[in-house]
């Protein structure tokens, strides 16, 4: 899976509530029907923290599971994503629904 | 050791401490399918120490400093393996040895300055030292005394045991002068890995040149595409640390 894929579905499930990375995985499985792999999933988490879009719920907490959520930059960039990717999608609906079958 | 624990220790050590033991879990998981994925994923981690969380002060230059001094022993311990090489200085022909400039260029601009502990700095730099020169001057003890009927095989295992520890010892060196000098801030390490990076191109374009120039060495080329290599990901490296932080 593309790296930006995989952190728009860790901000989308971030979304819902704070998670600690299992717990995110687990989600993505339940939304996707697969579970993002180790390497995927812990960049993404790397990569929208050093973009300050998550952030650790606390800085000295349980290092075995450590919580993360969403902040608000991150979901004025998740929303942003999915408005275009909404607008992508109903164009696209819109041209198979007017192609011939 | 479990492959899962195995795999973790390929991550940064930011990310080890802040992930580690979610990644080993979803490994165990997930099972050797992820493997792969787990590995690519270290590496492009490595290769961008921007989106390492600090989990400590300093960690990142730190890290990279360290990784740095590695990349110079491995560089080192490589050309000293495969001999006389159109990177080998010639006094006659100063021209090649221009690589090294931009190389010794960013190591010192990477280097840890002293800051308020220098007594301590300069005990713990001497302490890490002790080891290297020890082992260095056996060696030329070993050497000044000659073989003592001992087989060459021994000899050269020796000799190269010898220089991988002193580099092992140069980069642990490295990391324990990082906890008390001052790291060098993302402008000085970006120019940096920029220079070493552009003096690692700089030498396989050297070695490709000449390659064209003779015949093919198989050798050479694996070599050039070593050094190619290298000098991608510390330019990769010094691109993602210069556009990933504000100066400091």
């Amino acid at each position: 899976m593309h790296s930006n894929d995989a952190q728009m579905l860790v901000l989308t499930v971030l979304a819902d509530g704070p998670r600690h990375g299992y717990a995110i995985n687990t989600e993505i499985e339940a939304l996707t029907g697969n579970r993002l792999r180790p390497g995927s999933l812990y960049g993404a988490l790397a990569r929208l923290e050093a973009r300050s879009l998550i952030e650790p719920v606390t800085a000295d907490g349980d290092e075995r599971q450590r919580t993360v959520r969403i902040t608000d930059a991150g979901r004025q960039t998740l929303r942003a994503e999915l408005e275009q990717m909404a607008r992508v999608a109903k164009a696209g609906l819109r041209a198979l629904g007017s192609a011939p079958a | 050791m479990r492959m899962s624990a195995a795999l973790v220790r390929l991550y940064p050590p930011a990310i080890r401490r802040r992930w580690g033991s979610d990644i080993e879990r979803e490994v165990e998981l997930a099972g050797p399918r992820s493997w792969p994925d787990t590995i690519t994923g270290a590496g492009r981690l490595w290769l961008h120490p921007g989106d390492w969380p600090e989990t400590a002060p300093g960690q990142t230059s730190r890290v990279v400093a360290t990784a740095l001094a590695a990349l110079a022993v491995a560089l080192t311990l490589v050309l000293r393996a495969t001999g006389p090489t159109p990177l080998t200085a010639d006094i006659d022909r100063p021209a090649t040895s221009v690589w090294l400039l931009p190389i010794l260029l960013g190591l010192v601009t990477a280097a840890p300055l002293p800051g308020p502990s220098t007594v301590r700095l300069m005990a713990v730099a001497a302490r890490g030292l002790v080891p290297s020169v020890l082992a260095l001057t056996l060696l030329y003890l070993a050497a000044y005394v000659g073989p003592l009927g001992l087989p060459r095989p021994l000899l050269l295992g020796y000799y190269w045991a010898t220089l991988g520890f002193v580099g092992i010892h140069l980069c642990l060196l490295t990391a324990r002068v990082g906890r008390i000098a001052v790291m060098p801030g993302p402008r000085r390490l970006h120019l940096a890995l920029l220079a070493i990076g552009a003096g690692l191109a700089f030498a396989a374009v050297q070695i490709l040149a000449t390659a064209v120039r003779t015949s093919v060495d198989v050798g050479l080329l694996l070599l050039a595409g070593g050094l190619a290599l290298s000098a991608a990901a510390v330019l990769v490296a010094g691109h993602d640390v210069g556009s990933a932080r504000p100066d400091s």
